[in-house]
Parts: C-alpha cells; structure tokens; sequence
C-alpha cells in the first residue's frame, strides 16, 4: 500500500466517552462505560450489562433539523464525522464534494426503527407504516445522512459485515480512494444497542451472564467481559460509532495536517488461520515497537486471534497489547474503527493506555507484554486486529509518521 | 452469467421474456395486500431449491440465499468453473434487505408472543449470505457486502471489477439480490412510491414503482486468465463511475449532477465518449422524480446524442429489485447485447416532455449495440454506472 493513505482526523462517540479527549481518558484511566442498560428492560435476562451510551445530544454536536429524527446509529455516525472533520482542521462546507468519500461499516445498523417499524406492521397494519421510519430504517441511513450532511459526493459506502466490518470498510475506502482518485475519504462503523438484537446473542449464548462490571483504576478486572482469559464467558454488547478521516498522505503533509498513522497494510479474509494469515505482518522489523490494538471480545475466536498474532510476531519480541473491548463493550462495526482510533493515538502520542486484559490468560496470549500502568513508549507500529463469530476478519497495520 | 427474476430461473427464460416485452408483473401472492395502496409485484414463483449442498443445511437458509446458490451456480457453469472455482474467488454481492424473510418471520413471532425459532436469524443478518456463499463453495479470500440501497448490485460489480484492474484478484463473484418482504412493500407503499396501475419508467403518466425479486449473478475474470484458459467471453467491463448526492434521504437531487458525475466518470474510466454508447439500460424506477432526474442527467452527459441512443428500463416488466436490480440489469443489458435485439421499456405511451429520450417502446427492435452503459440510482443519493462492451 506504499503508506500513501493517513489518518488526519478521529471523532468518537462511545459508551465511554463522546468525543476523541473523553474516549482517550477513558483509555488511559480505564473508565469503562459498561452499564446496567436502561433503554430497554433486561429484566430476567441472563446479562443486563451494555456499554449504553447516556446524555448524547446531536444538536449540541451538529445542530441540524434535518437528522433529529434519524435513528440512534445515524446520530451517532453524524457526530462522529463531524468530530472528525473539525479534528482535521477541515471544513466541508468549503470543500470539493465530489472529491470526498465516505465508507461505514455497519452490522445491525437503524435496527431500532426496523423493529419498531415491523412490529407496528403486525400489530396494526399497513396503515401504520411510517415513511419516516422506513426511510431511515434502511441499512445504508447512517452513510446517507452523513453525506448529506457533510457534502460528500465523490462516493459513498455502506458496508455491511459482523464484528470486522469497520476494518473492512478502511480497506473498502482505501480502494474507493484510488479507484475515484478522492482527495480524502471518511470511513466509520456504527451500531446501537437494541433488545432485540440483544436478546438474539443472548439465546445464542454469546453474551457475558455477569451482572455487574467494574474496570478498577489501573486496569484490574471484575466481572463482565475477560478477553483472552480461561474463563471468558462471552461479550458486553456496546453501542457507538467511530470516523477516520483518511486523506493522501501528500496532501496532508502539504496542507501541515497533524497526522497521527500512515496505513500501512490491510489483509481480510474468511474463516482467519495462521496459515491463511502468514505473511501478515512482514514488514515489521522489531516487534519491541509495536502496540497490537485486538479485538477479542471473550468468545471463542480469541485463541484464534491469539494463535495468529504469536505466530506472526512473538518472533520479533514482545509487543504492548491493548483491547478496549471491556471499556466500550463489542460495538461490532464501530468496534474495528475505535480500535484503529485508539491505535492511532497510541502511534501519534507515544503513550499506551493500561492493558485491560491480564489475569487468567490463555497460553497463546501470555507472550506479549502487558503494561499495568500507562507508559510513555515510541510505539512504531500498530497492529489492529478483528474476527467476526464466523472466523472472518481482517488484520490492518498502522505505521507512525515521523 | 446467472439470473432469476419474476419471468423465471435462469438465462433462457429471462432474456426471452425480455426481450418478447413479458409483463410479469402480478398480483402479490406471498402475504395480504389487501391494505396496500399497491397490489401488485414482481414475485418469482415456482421456484424450487434443488441444490445438493456440502457444507449449508437448507432448512437453516433464507430464501435469498437459496436464490444467489443456484444463480451462482448457473453462472459458474457457463464460466466452465463448476467445482473448479479457485479458493481465493472473492464473493462481493450488493443487497437492501439480506435475509429480510427470515428476520420478519422471527420478529412477527416475537410481536405475536409466539415462540420464535433462533435457527430464523442465523441467515438474517445482510452479510451472512454473502458468508454462507464463501462456505460452500470453499472460498476463503474475502465475502463483501455491499448495502447501497438500489445501487448496491452495481457497486458490487463495480468493486469486483476494480479488484481484478488491481490485481488482487484473478475471478471474482459478484451480483445483487433481494427478495419480496411485506416489511420493504409496506415501506415504500408508505412513501408512496408505489404505483396503483403499471410501472411505466419515463412515461408522461407515470406514477410510481412496483417491487420485484430477484438476484443476477456474474463471473468476472481478468482478459489474460480467461484467454488462457479458453473460457467462453461473454463481455467485457470497460468502465465504472459512482458519486453520492449529497441530497436526501430518499428523492434523488433533481439537477441530475450526482448521476450524472457517475455516468461521466465511467466514460472516463472506459476512455470512451458519450457517442461511442449504443444503449442505456436505465435505472428507471418509474417514479416521478427519479424518472425526471435520469433524463436531465443522460442530457447532461450524452449532449445531442442522448436524442439518439436507446434507452429503455426492464423495470416495467419485472418490477424493482432494489439490491438485485444492478446486477439482474447487468445481466440483461450484456444478452441484449450479444443478440443485438434492445430490451423494451413496456407501458410506455405518452412521451414526457421532462424526458426526452429516445425510450425503446417496442419489443424485439434489432440493433448493434457494440457499448451499453447500465445506470443505478439509491436512497441515500448513491450513484453508480457500469459501461460493458460485447467480445470482440
């Protein structure tokens, strides 16, 4: 990929954080933003816990008229990219439109409006179908309406996948990038919580049974989701978005961006093996410089990860781990974005957040170096690293701009 | 190549209705539309999944699943790839809905305090199609989903296209697919977008779409590869543009510029200009203001010539297939093609001063068409254009 893509620009919306100051602090000071959930009855269910996100007001954001009835995930996509924009220093309403792009990844995307929609169907029939729902119900909304309000109009993308749609869609915007030769690209995943989607994973028997959840200071872990240990139990489901604004690295440097990571490399694929993933991270020379941003969510797949990044880098040292998954819970699509997020101002700061995961590891995860406080390093490389329920995923490499 | 829609399963049956001008176009038979403004759609009926699988089980499948396995199948046959498909055959479909069948029967238990079978989401979500495929043909590369609205099938295509110009693929899968849901019937009735006579794209009485179902597949391989192998060439893709509007989140922007920069930017990729086109296969929904919008944007684009070149929407006949619509128009647009005979635009009768186009208002008309460029337009402003050319 020749490092000529970088990040230029991170908004954040998340259960642990609105914005990109609040979600680092979160980080840093392991404040997790794991709640009893409110915005729906968990009432006999085997978990109540989800990264909920409280006291979010779009029109402080982006006040707009147009988007405060769009669903929760639009508003939070549209907050995100707004953050973005402003931390890249650019203005869209003086931009050439027809030279940005815009990807988001989703999984469940507006399900709140769809269930609501469908279930007024049923219940009262066609004569209660809202056009207003149904419009903002469809799977590509939250991409729609942040076009619209950002003047994007070179392309835009809605790419929908599980848990590593938000690093396909870096891929997807990369591609769109060079096919159209746009001068930038934002590119994002988001989701919201609902109970249906909820109690779905909960009948599957993916979701962490633990009914309370505290991150202590300096990383020590209770109850709730436990990435890569023995006894993990499943995940916290999480809302949020996250947006990258992407740009030419030229461009950037020419119009003195502060950027924060280069892409380096992005490798995707169904059903991840260390077979199938070898190779992936050859051109990193000294894993001592590296900080893996993973993305284990306490399901099966953790081993999987495991296995894959051992095979790939113990060779060349022991890297700094991170996973913020027991901060914001699995926000599936905007999972991968937050992690690319995290990872880039990890490489831009040179300063690596506590590990959230230390105790009661599996084996394949015991390699790598786990920091129990925060610690000041220049971090070279990141590594971000997703896979989906299906074993699908992606490993996308950041490089620090120096 | 691989094809279903209303007019029925496979090649055959499709291009020959197509082409013969076959309204296929009935009243819903899947669920009561005795509420609906509209009544009517374009549902596949008859269909029978007979596919032996390997590794799926049918009864945990989503009929849009089982549609994209034996269109799949009926395109990887004609590429002469059956059971030969290489493992790193990337499969990129475009989709609105996904598994949308399963998912209202699950839900419609849960509102009715039924008991309601999980088995029902495990092919709902949009992306796991696309998954399944990937499982049972043994493709390990990559599964892409792609939900532009109705663009979605064309931006599939387009995607594969420009993996293979990268080269980070030799062959690729891609296509689109949606099935009849009474959730996206309700939705657009609501909108009133919906017709209550007969969809009649770019004409002057046109009042709206009707739904259809269906899915269109296509193989697509780098021209080295297939020359080497001496597989049968069907056509080629010489361009791909899209754009956004920028506009709203359901009327398309008025002026035509959105598409219009999609149209212009495949002709760029194609190096072609706009008198080089012999057919446009428009997206033409038949609603007022989309209608409208595509005619201002072929002006735009094609100058004089947009007087001259034919264009006609197999809307009219086999109703919108929202994701599927791209791809089953690709489909169609490169067999128009290779017979030389242009797909009609039925309904058609009184001219539309807003479009003054040259719309194909008789079926079986002959015609070399050497270039035809294919339009799709979607909610949320997503413009997408492919242009093919017939083997040489």
């Amino acid at each position: 990929m020749s490092e000529e893509f970088v990040i230029t620009g991170i908004g954040v919306v998340s259960p642990a954080g609105i914005g990109k100051e609040a979600f680092w602090d979160s980080l840093i000071n392991c404040k997790a933003g794991i709640k009893d959930i409110r915005c729906f009855d968990t009432k006999n269910k085997k978990s109540r816990l989800g990264g909920e996100i409280r006291d979010f007001d779009l029109d402080a954001v982006l006040p707009d008229k147009r988007f405060r009835r769009a669903a929760n995930v639009s508003k939070y996509c549209l907050a995100s990219a707004k953050f973005a924009i402003d931390d890249a220093g650019l203005d869209s309403t003086k931009w050439d439109g027809t030279k940005v792009g815009l990807v988001v990844g989703v999984t469940h995307s507006a399900i709140n409006y769809s269930r609501e929609f469908h279930a007024a169907l049923v219940k009262e029939g066609p004569l209660s179908a809202s056009p207003m729902i149904f419009s903002d119900s469809v799977l590509n909304a939250p991409a729609g309406n942040t076009s619209i309000a950002f003047n994007v109009k070179g392309a835009t993308h809605t790419i929908v996948g599980g848990v590593p749609a938000g690093l396909h869609a870096i891929s997807y915007a990369i591609k769109i990038m060079k096919m159209s030769n746009l001068d930038m690209c934002l590119v994002g995943g988001a989701e919201e919580l609902d109970s249906l989607v909820f109690d779905t994973y909960s009948r599957f028997g993916l979701l962490s049974p633990g009914d309370r959840f505290q991150i202590y200071p300096q990383g020590e872990q209770g109850e709730g989701m436990k990435p890569f240990a023995i006894d993990r139990n499943g995940f916290v489901i999480g809302e949020g978005a996250c947006v990258l604004m992407l740009e030419k690295k030229k461009a950037a440097i020419e119009r003195k961006a502060t950027i924060y990571a280069a892409i380096s490399s992005i490798h995707t694929a169904m059903s991840l093996t260390t077979e199938n993933c070898s190779g992936i991270c050859n051109d990193i020379p000294d894993a001592a410089g590296i900080y893996l941003s993973t993305g284990a969510n306490g399901t099966a797949n953790d081993s999987t990860e495991a296995k894959i990044l051992k095979k790939e880098i113990a060779k060349n040292g022991k890297p700094y781990i991170g996973n913020i998954k027991p901060i914001v819970g699995e926000c599936f699509a905007a999972s991968g974005i937050m992690q690319a997020a995290s990872a880039a101002i990890v490489l831009c700061k040179g300063v690596i957040p506590p590990s959230t995961i230390r105790h009661n590891l599996i084996p394949e995860i015991q390699w790598v170096r786990f920091n129990r406080f925060e610690e000041k390093v220049k971090i070279k490389t990141a590594i971000v690293s997703s896979i989906g329920l299906e074993g699908e995923g992606s490993f996308l490499t950041l490089k620090r701009q120096t | 190549m691989g094809i279903i829609t209303a007019l029925g399963v496979g090649k055959k049956e499709n291009i020959s209705g197509i082409l013969e001008g076959q309204n296929a176009i009935k009243k819903i038979a899947s669920f009561d539309v005795s509420g609906y403004r509209g009544k009517t759609g374009g549902e596949i009926s008859g269909f029978n999944f007979s596919k032996k699988l390997k590794q799926l089980k049918p009864s945990r499948l989503d009929r849009a699943t089982k549609l994209l396995l034996t269109s799949i199948d009926e395109a990887v046959a004609e590429a002469g790839l059956l059971n030969r498909l290489p493992s790193n055959t990337p499969v990129i479909l475009g989709t609105t809905l996904g598994g949308m069948l399963s998912g209202e029967a699950y839900h419609r238990n849960i509102v009715s305090g039924k008991k309601a079978k999980p088995s029902l989401l495990l092919d709902y979500l949009a992306h796991y199609q696309a998954i399944h495929i990937a499982e049972e043909y043994g493709l390990d590369s990559a599964a892409f989903t792609i939900s532009n609205a109705c663009a979605s099938g064309t931006n599939a295509i387009g995607l594969a296209y420009n993996e293979i110009r990268a080269g980070n693929a030799e062959i690729a899968l891609a296509g689109g697919y949606d099935t009849m849901c009474e959730f996206t019937f309700a939705g657009f009735n609501s909108l009133q977008a919906v017709t209550q006579t007969l969809c009649r794209p770019f004409d002057k009485n046109r009042d709206g779409l009707v739904l259809g179902e269906g899915v269109g597949i296509i193989v697509l391989e780098e021209m080295s590869c297939a020359v080497s192998r001496n597989a049968n060439i069907i056509a080629e893709i010489i361009g791909y543009g899209e754009s956004s509007d920028a506009f709203h989140i359901t009327r398309p922007e008025p002026s035509g510029d959105g598409a219009g920069l999609a149209i212009s930017r495949a002709l760029t990729c194609a190096g072609v200009g706009a008198s080089d086109i012999d057919y446009i296969n428009a997206h033409g929904t038949g609603t007022p203001y989309n209608d409208a919008m595509e005619a201002k944007a072929i002006q735009k684009i094609f100058g004089n010539a947009s007087q001259n070149i034919p264009v006609s929407s197999i809307k009219s006949m086999i109703g919108h297939l929202l994701g599927g619509a791209g791809a089953v128009e690709a489909v169609i647009t490169v067999m128009a093609m290779n017979k030389g005979v242009l797909p009609p635009n039925i309904n058609y009768q009184t001219p539309d001063p807003d479009c003054p186009l040259n719309i194909v208002d008789k079926s079986e008309q002959p015609a070399s068409i050497k270039r035809a460029v294919s339009n799709s337009f979607g909610f949320g402003g997503a413009n997408a254009a492919i242009i093919f050319q017939g083997a040489a």
